[in-house]
């Protein structure tokens, strides 16, 4: 008995849910609101985007890479296509795919950089973030570009059971991305590389075929993600704010949820919860009277806790 | 022959290729606007070089000990705001000063604890600590700006004109800085016990080096520098907000990639990040002066520092 619930424990996608409920609890003893409908439900949208995100990352990092371009990515594809649409007369459709093809590209000189090249993704992907957002402020002189057809907003008006379409399109992929990492070739492809990328190209895996693929991945739902949010704003603006300073949101969501920084390990449905987990924090500061301003920090401290808590966990691994 | 010889120089000498850009760059940008050459230019260029350049300063030593430094923006804001902050209330300037660098300090030995004791990797660790530090930045100021104009004399001295071409005196010291930092690393051991622990960590340790005292050094050292360089641009803008180190984490590892240090560790000059900072201000000026916006400044350095980490790789990939 005693072991079995040590397995579970020992799953951080489970165990990260003990502190996730004791918080939620807290905050609800400082204030009620925590969990009546209109928190929930605007907790559940605002989780959509960087959960949308992460559901690449999560593929990226268990292959042992990392991408910190992606809410630069977001900007510049809803900016692209706002300046696609209203200044060079492109339907929607054309503008949408031609956006979605350059993010496939910025994913994919991310991998070259990082994998053929052998630049640390790290810095290769703090370059070209900046590249890309300093791209998106250039287009648009740093306004939001406006107006754009009503059109625009109609995925992101749907509303169904009263959350958005972006957080059941994110169930979705969360899911099937969780049956790609478990039960599919790709899956345990990803895995070799990220633990073991020597074993995993002996063994005839084209190692940068996966982390490519990744990359791609992950820039391609971070256009899609910044898409979505311009069509969900009011009045659809090409704002180059969008996803701003998401990032940290993102990064700090997955390894929260038992992503490792090594590789090799993690979970699709631990990084969503991971991602819900970082939101609870944010609104709970906001909703349980504490000064919104501690946040930020609030989330830099989680991300280190997590980030050593991975580290002494890998080397007692190796060891 | 000839293109042997010069990638001798260049292999021997990594600052040669830096300075054949900054030379470059400068006469690209003189051709399309003689105003570079200007006094007025130049001393701006050097003031401003000056606060991102001791930014830099540190990363040089530390990149060469092995480790990376991610949180150099979030330090300087928060060096800033707390020096902001107590010189607002009425303490005298060196008292803030000391307090908001013992800060950094802390923070730099927090950075040192997490690499080497933790192990957590230094990419991650202070990638960490930088969000953390803007955070906590963001958290003091809570959106304020504080105006310091006027109890500042001691930053207004050194940014007031010397008689050198009324470059300021911080800049003097700046060069002076660079100078003796560059003549260590060259002369003393102190450059060979640096590159023997950016090196091989191993045979450091078995010669009898105390790498992670060095690496601890290194780390202080390097985030007091992104503080002071904080305290420098609250200075001369005469203002700490959440503004200040925004941004920097391009500047500074651009500058200190472009100087010749590696992200493997074991190489580096601190000649060479003063030579960095140049071709950056160049840049930047130069833009500004072509009335390009300042947006395409960050895609620029952003290039650049990709074509310099690029570099950086292939050559020690073809050591290998």
């Amino acid at each position: 008995m005693k072991q079995i619930i040590k397995n579970i424990f020992s799953k951080q996608e489970i165990a990260i849910l003990v502190p996730f409920l004791i918080l939620i609890l807290f905050f609800y003893s400082r204030n009620e609101a925590m969990l009546n409908h209109v928190t929930i439900t605007s907790i559940l949208r605002t989780i959509a985007f960087p959960a949308l995100i992460s559901m690449g990352m999560v593929q990226l990092m268990i292959a042992g890479e990392i991408d910190l371009s992606t809410a630069s990515v977001m900007s510049f594809c809803a900016v692209l296509t706002a300046k696609l649409v209203r200044d060079f007369n492109f339907s929607i459709t054309e503008a949408v795919i031609i956006s979605l093809l350059c993010s496939l590209l910025i994913g994919f000189i991310n991998a070259f950089l990082s994998v053929k090249i052998g630049i640390f993704s790290v810095i290769a992907t703090i370059g070209t973030g900046f590249i890309v957002r300093g791209g998106s402020y250039l287009f648009t002189n740093g306004l939001p570009i406006y107006p754009l057809p009503e059109s625009f907003a109609i995925l992101g008006s749907l509303r169904p059971f009263n959350i958005s379409f972006t957080f059941f399109l994110m169930l979705g992929i969360a899911l099937f991305v969780q049956l790609l990492l478990t039960s599919t070739k790709w899956g345990t492809s990803i895995y070799a590389t990220g633990s073991n990328w020597q074993a995993a190209e002996v063994s005839g895996i084209n190692t940068f075929k996966v982390k490519m693929l990744c990359f791609m991945a992950t820039s391609f739902l971070s256009g899609c993600a910044g898409l979505l949010t311009m069509s969900q704003l009011p009045g659809t603006p090409g704002d180059p704010i969008i996803g701003l300073n998401l990032e940290l949101d993102i990064l700090a969501g997955v390894i929260v949820g038992g992503v490792s920084l090594y590789g090799g390990r993690g979970s699709a449905i631990g990084s969503l919860i991971g991602v819900a987990f970082i939101q609870i924090v944010r609104s709970g500061l906001v909703i349980g009277h504490f000064n919104p301003y501690l946040q930020l920090p609030a989330l830099g401290l989680l991300l280190m806790l997590a980030v050593g808590w991975d580290v002494i966990k890998h080397k007692k691994n190796v060891a | 022959m000839n293109s042997n010889r010069i990638k001798f120089l260049i292999y021997k000498f990594p600052e040669f290729g830096i300075l054949l850009a900054v030379i470059i760059s400068f006469t690209i940008f003189y051709v399309a606007d003689n105003s570079i050459a200007e006094t007025s230019t130049l001393v701006r260029m050097a003031t401003q070089g000056t606060c991102i350049g001791f930014a830099a300063y540190g990363m040089g030593y530390l990149m060469i000990s092995g480790e990376i430094d991610l949180s150099s923006g979030s330090v300087a804001g928060l060096t800033a705001a707390i020096s902001g902050m107590m010189l607002d209330s009425g303490y005298s300037e060196l008292t803030s000063y000391m307090a908001a660098l013992s800060a950094a300090a802390m923070v730099g030995f927090l950075n040192s604890f997490m690499t080497l004791v933790i192990g957590i990797p230094s990419f991650f660790g202070t990638l960490g600590t930088s969000f953390a530090a803007s955070g906590l930045c963001i958290w003091l100021l809570k959106g304020r700006w504080i105006y310091t104009g006027d109890y500042i004399p001691f930053l207004d001295l050194i940014f007031s004109p010397s008689p050198f071409l009324d470059f300021p005196w911080i800049f003097l010291f700046y060069i002076f800085l660079i100078i003796l930092g560059d003549t260590l690393i060259r002369t003393s051991k102190l450059g060979t016990i640096l590159k023997a622990t950016g090196g091989n960590l191993i045979s450091a340790k078995i010669a009898g080096i105390n790498t992670n005292y060095v690496k601890t050094s290194c780390f202080i050292l390097t985030s007091i520098n992104f503080g002071f360089a904080g305290i420098l641009v609250m200075g001369y803008g005469g203002t700490a907000d959440f503004s200040i180190g925004l941004d920097w984490i391009l500047w500074v590892i651009a500058i200190a990639i472009i100087g010749g240090g590696s992200l493997r560790g074991g190489v580096g000059s601190i000649f060479g990040t003063f030579l960095g900072v140049c071709l950056i201000q160049i840049i930047r000026i130069g833009l500004m002066n072509a009335e390009i916006q300042t947006n395409a400044q960050k895609i620029v350095v952003g290039t650049i520092l990709i074509g310099a980490a690029t570099f950086d790789s292939l050559k020690s990939k073809s050591k290998t």
